[in-house]
């Protein structure tokens, strides 16, 4: 099998023939420039096609992959696809990009093998299933990230088994955690309890952050320091007035960041952010629930105590708000809260808020278990319900013209399947961690923490409301 | 109208969406009766209803109001008829109350969901707000104290600051810190709640300090509530916080190993005969002390075979927003048919069914 370069300029009568050998629609194209490879045997038959449409020098765009089915499974489109590659990053290009549609299944497959991330699903009726966006950054080298917060059980296992499979993209050059037992279990990269010695040590482009809330602004502050760029778990800051430092930070150095709020990435809520564009809801109910047991919180103590290096703060730190930064609300909460900014493009304002530790009202001044919002974006009515306890589950429902319902499964409209994927995190920490490749692949422009500081605003307004409620600086007892 | 009527109009409008009832019908100009009636009803005026849907809404609160809910039921399915969303809403809001009233909580709560999602979905957040509070009294009846607080804290905020209606929103939210065992939240609550200007709330905050007092066993409570008391009625007026005043003091006498059928006599006494099925609970409460019962049970007897009709659509999806799932399972077999327990602290308990 041999691949051949055809035209860099072809005109569509040469390309439509190309095409219709497959079975697509004919080319819309006129006059963009375009670049086309064919797969030949050796006797010259023709076995696959692949086409990129140049219309941005910086995202080429893979427009049509074609392999005709008895040439299925040789391993052509994995050729045109590398050759592709190559070629857009020789080119200078710094991602490719492509549309396929869900069930497509052999495109994803090969997409996902060849290291491509979902990143976006367009709405409508297809035959094919739902029009979806991928990409795949190009660099000469893998990007280089130290991991700092790998407990198995936390955030961060779930990132570095992400880089692992995005190897070709990014690679692990060290692992930072305050817990040695937790580094153990890294044998293959360099280790360090702690961050300035670890950044030291070895050569990194860039910091994947999963930390307990209060000790990011510590973490951080070393890492901006060195000029990486930072993939940060949320929440950004436990304050409004820390955000605002950073934006300051930022606005004064230039760093690539992205947050870690993964559902801004998952399929099945891109989807709906779509949807709701053509169906604006006039109301948005968004509810979550962690299930976590006494026993995970516990270990999340023991893990901010550690990463504290005052030993007065002790164990007391679960009822001190500034260490913690804050109970459900900053917690699942700030993912909630997230979720309906990206669904409805817009930030809300509180009405009301209750928060609540067990059945008990909460006073303000201990962490809170559970919490209700309500509140309004735009003409929409927003109800957040959060808890940490109870049975781990999510689920949005939106009113406008329909009903639409969803969780990271699938989303249905009246009732009626529109969309389905699978649960896990996979494809959403991977579609974030392209996009982290790559922001640190193009040089640094200021970062805008609008939506963050906007999530940060709505956390502090519901608490004064939740304190104003009656309850203020009293206790329970009577 | 003439300029000056037009004027009128406007300023009266202004002081409705402030909630001062009261002050805006007395400005409404004589073109707007209907409005005027409406208004005056809010202010509980007596004012003779206006003809047409308007008339049939006044006149079937009115009927709540005096607890002849049959006939309110059916003012409220003539007025319901209205393409007009708020007065559609209103109506249904009233069906809630009757069903909350008779003990048909499910049904209320589906009347109240109904209400405030149509208010919503045209902006009528002052229905909103009496919709939630609706919601939020049917909840905390049942036994959900939490989402009862949840319903009311929506209430509060919508509610415009000066709007008569927040004293006894911020009673019910009071009630609710007291379920759930918040005392130092409820009592703040409750005084705060006294102190609002619009509607007589003291009295009822009073009462439910009373309450608080016979959980905690806080005698100068029951006894500020009773000196309050008994300077509000002054000898003659019969009110229902007064009775629940003296069914706690009742409450707090048998703890303290007292005869509480003393207290339980004046109980009745200021519990207006309207509280049909107040009395009904007081009565069975009485007699497991060995007292009298001697309920009047006539209108009771009217109402046995009473059912008011259910809401037509059924619960979805679409109604999140304005429920919770729970409101589905809620008891829905009427206070008519109730089954009161006969063993003492379940039966003390039963009383939650009338907000105390």
């Amino acid at each position: 099998m041999q691949i051949r370069e055809i035209s860099s300029y072809n005109s569509p009568e040469v390309l439509a023939p190309l095409v219709a050998n497959f079975g697509a629609d004919p080319l819309p194209l006129t006059d963009r420039k375009t670049l086309t490879w064919v797969a030949v045997t050796d006797d010259g038959t023709y076995a696959a096609t692949a086409i990129v449409r140049l219309d941005d020098h910086d995202r080429w765009h893979l427009w049509f992959v074609g392999v005709l089915p008895w040439f299925q499974r040789h391993g052509a489109g994995g050729k045109l696809l590398s050759l592709i590659e190559n070629s857009a990053r020789e080119a200078g290009a710094i991602a490719l990009r492509t549309r396929t549609y869900s069930r497509w299944t052999g495109m994803r497959c090969l997409l996902v093998k060849q290291g491509w991330a979902f990143v976006n699903a367009a709405v409508g009726e297809h035959h094919d299933g739902v029009e979806e966006e991928w990409l795949l950054p190009l660099r000469r080298e893998p990007l280089r990230v130290v991991l700092v917060g790998a407990n198995s059980s936390g955030r961060g296992a779930e990132l570095a088994g992400a880089i692992k499979e995005l190897s070709s993209l990014v690679r692990l050059v060290g692992v930072c955690d305050i817990n040695p037992n937790v580094l153990k279990t890294w044998s293959d990269v360099p280790t360090n309890t702690s961050i300035d010695a670890l950044l030291d040590q070895v050569d990194a482009d860039a910091a994947v952050l999963a930390l307990p809330h209060s000790v990011y602004q510590q973490v951080r502050q070393s890492c901006l320091e060195r000029g990486l760029g930072l993939f940060h778990e949320k929440p950004l800051a436990c304050s409004l007035s820390e955000l605002l430092d950073l934006q300051d930070a930022l606005t004064e150095r230039p760093t690539p960041l992205v947050v870690g709020v993964q559902r801004r990435s998952h399929p099945s809520y891109v989807f709906l952010k779509r949807a709701l564009q053509h169906d604006l809801p006039h109301t948005l109910v968004v509810r979550m629930s962690l299930g976590r047991s006494a026993e995970e919180v516990s270990s999340d103590a023991e893990t901010v105590t550690a990463w504290r290096k005052d030993a007065d703060t002790g164990t007391a730190w679960r009822k001190n708000i500034q260490l913690a930064g804050g109970g459900a609300l900053i917690d699942i909460g700030y993912h909630a809260i997230d979720l309906v900014h990206f669904l409805l493009d817009a930030p809300f304002a509180t009405i009301s808020c209750n928060l609540w530790v067990g059945n008990q009202p909460a006073t303000g001044g201990e962490l809170e278990t559970a919490a209700t919002l309500v509140g309004r974006a735009g003409n929409t009515w927003v109800k957040v319900v959060v808890d940490r306890a109870g049975i781990k589950s999510e689920s949005v429902v939106a009113v406008g013209h329909a009903t639409w319902k969803a969780d990271r499964t699938q989303v249905s409209r009246d009732g009626l399947l529109q969309f389905s994927c699978e649960g896990s995190w996979d494809m959403a920490v991977r579609g974030q961690l392209v996009s982290f490749v790559i922001a640190c692949s193009t040089t640094p422009e200021p970062v805008s923490l609008w939506d963050h500081l906007a999530e940060l605003r709505v956390i502090e307004q519901a608490r004064t409301i939740a304190r104003a409620q009656g309850l203020g600086e009293m206790d329970n007892r009577k | 109208m003439n300029d000056e009527e037009v004027l009128r109009a406007i300023t009266a409008m202004r002081l409705l969406s402030a909630g001062r009832y009261k002050e805006a019908a007395e400005w409404f100009p004589s073109d707007l009766l209907g409005l005027q009636s409406f208004v005056a009803l809010q202010a509980r005026h007596e004012i003779d209803p206006p003809e047409g849907v308007l008339g049939d809404l006044v006149r079937g609160w009115a009927n709540y109001y005096n607890a002849n809910y049959p006939r309110a039921f059916e003012d409220f399915s003539k007025a319901e008829c209205t393409k007009i969303p708020w007065l559609k809403a209103y109506a249904w809001l009233g069906k809630g109350k009757v069903c909350t009233d008779l003990g048909f909580f499910a049904d209320a709560a589906r009347w109240c969901c109904d209400a405030s999602c149509l208010a919503r979905q045209f902006e009528h957040d002052d229905l909103v707000a009496a919709s939630q509070g609706a919601r939020g009294e049917i909840l905390l009846r049942t036994g959900h104290p939490r989402l009862a607080t949840e319903a009311f804290s929506l209430d509060i905020a919508l509610l415009p600051a000066s709007d008569r209606f927040r004293g006894r929103v911020m009673c019910y939210q009071a009630h609710a810190y007291r379920r759930l065992g918040a005392y130092s939240g409820a009592k703040l609550a409750y005084r705060t709640s006294a102190q609002q200007p619009g509607e007589e709330t003291a009295p009822y905050a009073y009462a439910g300090l009373a309450m608080l007092g016979a959980e905690t066993n806080d005698s100068g409570l029951i006894d500020e509530a009773i000196r309050y008391a008994e300077a509000f009625y002054r000898g003659t007026r019969i009110h229902p916080s007064v009775g629940w005043v003296y069914i706690a003091k009742a409450r707090f006498a048998h703890q303290q190993g007292e005869a509480p059928l003393e207290w339980l006599a004046l109980g009745k006494k200021y519990l207006p005969s309207s509280y049909l099925f107040e009395h009904q609970w007081l009565a069975n409460w009485t007699a497991l002390f060995g007292g009298d019962p001697a309920p009047n049970f006539c209108a009771l007897a009217r109402l046995d075979n009473y059912r008011p009709a259910s809401p037509s659509t059924a619960p979805s999806d679409a109604n999140e927003f304005d429920s919770e799932k729970v409101e589905a399972e809620l008891p829905n077999t009427g206070f008519a048919n109730m089954k009161w327990s006969t063993d003492l602290e379940s039966l003390w308990e039963q009383r939650e069914l009338f907000v105390f």
